[in-house]
């Protein structure tokens, strides 16, 4: 996951976060692929930045990091605000061991 | 900040719904012993469609049972009146808000795959401990949530401020309810829940789950939905309407006896259930 100048945006990459604007409407949901009227789109209602999986990365299957890197940021984004609390400490070791012995991913989509 | 009463803004809302007449009737019927499961059936039968889905999930392999159940009366013999009255009022919630339904503000096909997984995992839990009861436990697990559904429904504006605010701040839906409304969906879901005169059990539930001490002598129950709820926000299963993770309750996790091994076996499981429970959003079609 990276966070790119919206001038950097290309087409076909993955957007990871929903694009909102400043009333917070969303303009663009998670998991949307970037097209060229899209883009200029996003740049004609003023946004700025979008945060997209890497063309590099989607253009490269043999990348040795795909999922789980993501996914631990998330976790560890989702925990932020209760580090420290032993029992929630206790809690994010057992998802992250569950998440490397599964090779990432879970159950319900 | 002058926050909304909650009291004054329910008793203006003509249209807050209200279950359906058959549900309200199951409930009647199924809170008195001397009751039959003709009367029950009786009951169930004015609404054909209810009969066909009730038929299905009680085939389902949620259930798992070996014979095919075709009549309403033999499945309401085979589960039990606490099962046919939890699954009537899951069908009449799913009805009233179905995955599809909302404005697009708030994911209701994403918060109805978190409640499910918590029914999913609260049911787990509860085997653990050694209930009985668990496909109760599994509504529980189910509905505990039904407080956002109402703000989402009915309290439209001030429900896309407070999802607007969970976006911008990234903190928790509980959080920035009580910072702009004064009061949070627990309470809200606790109200209608009393309206509605939901089972004593599920009320507790869906009024106390991020505060089980509050539950008193009911504690346990409630924990096993409030430590399911933390689990699934956890590995991220659906989503709550928030992408942050509240504290587990200290005295919670204590009472259910867990500690990361137990959990890391939880996750296991609850991924191999949750596709046998899918079968029960047959009633959100």
């Amino acid at each position: 996951m990276e966070i790119i100048n919206i001038d950097d945006a290309k087409e076909g990459m993955t957007v990871l976060k929903e694009v909102l604007n400043e009333q917070g409407n969303v303009l663009l949901k998670e998991g949307a692929t970037l097209t060229k009227p899209l883009i200029g789109r996003l740049k004609s209602l003023g946004i700025s930045a979008v945060c997209v999986e890497s063309a590099e990365k989607n253009d490269n299957p043999d990348d040795s990091s795909p999922q789980v890197p993501t996914e631990l940021k998330e976790l560890e984004c989702k925990f932020s605000d209760v580090r420290g609390n032993e029992i929630m400490e206790e809690l994010m070791a057992a998802v992250k061991e569950y998440m490397r012995e599964k090779g990432g991913g879970n159950g319900i989509h | 900040m002058a926050y909304i009463r909650l009291e004054d803004k329910l008793s203006k809302i003509d249209d807050l719904p209200t279950l359906s007449v058959i549900a309200n009737n199951i409930m009647l019927i199924t809170q008195n012993p001397k009751s039959s499961a003709l009367e029950v059936g009786r009951a169930i039968s004015q609404d054909q469609a209810l009969v066909s889905r009730i038929l299905r999930i009680a085939n389902s392999t949620f259930y798992g049972f070996p014979q095919k159940i075709t009549t309403i009366t033999h499945a309401i013999v085979i589960l039990g009146f606490a099962n046919i009255r939890n699954l009537v009022l899951a069908a009449s919630i799913l009805d009233m808000f179905p995955t599809k339904g909302g404005d697009g503000y708030f994911d209701r096909e994403e918060f109805w795959k978190h409640s499910l997984a918590c029914g999913v995992t609260s049911k787990l839990i509860a085997k653990r401990l050694g209930l009985k009861n668990l496909e109760e436990v599994f509504i529980w697990g189910l509905l505990h949530d039904i407080g956002k559904l109402i703000l989402d429904a009915y309290f439209d504006e001030d429900f896309t401020g407070v999802i607007r605010l969970v976006k911008e701040k990234e903190i928790l839906i509980r959080d920035a309810e009580l910072q702009l409304l004064g009061f949070d969906h627990a309470e809200v879901g606790g109200i209608v829940a009393d309206k509605w005169g939901l089972p004593g059990a599920l009320t507790k539930v869906i009024r106390f789950h991020h505060n089980p001490p509050r539950a008193n002598e009911s504690m346990r129950m409630v924990a096993i939905v409030h430590l399911a709820d933390v689990l699934c926000r956890a590995i991220g299963l659906g989503n709550a309407g928030d992408s942050k993770i509240p504290c587990i309750h200290e005295g919670s996790w204590k009472l259910l006896n867990l500690n990361k091994q137990i959990v890391k076996r939880l996750f296991s499981e609850i991924e191999r259930e949750i596709m046998n429970a899918k079968a029960l959003l047959v009633f959100a079609n």
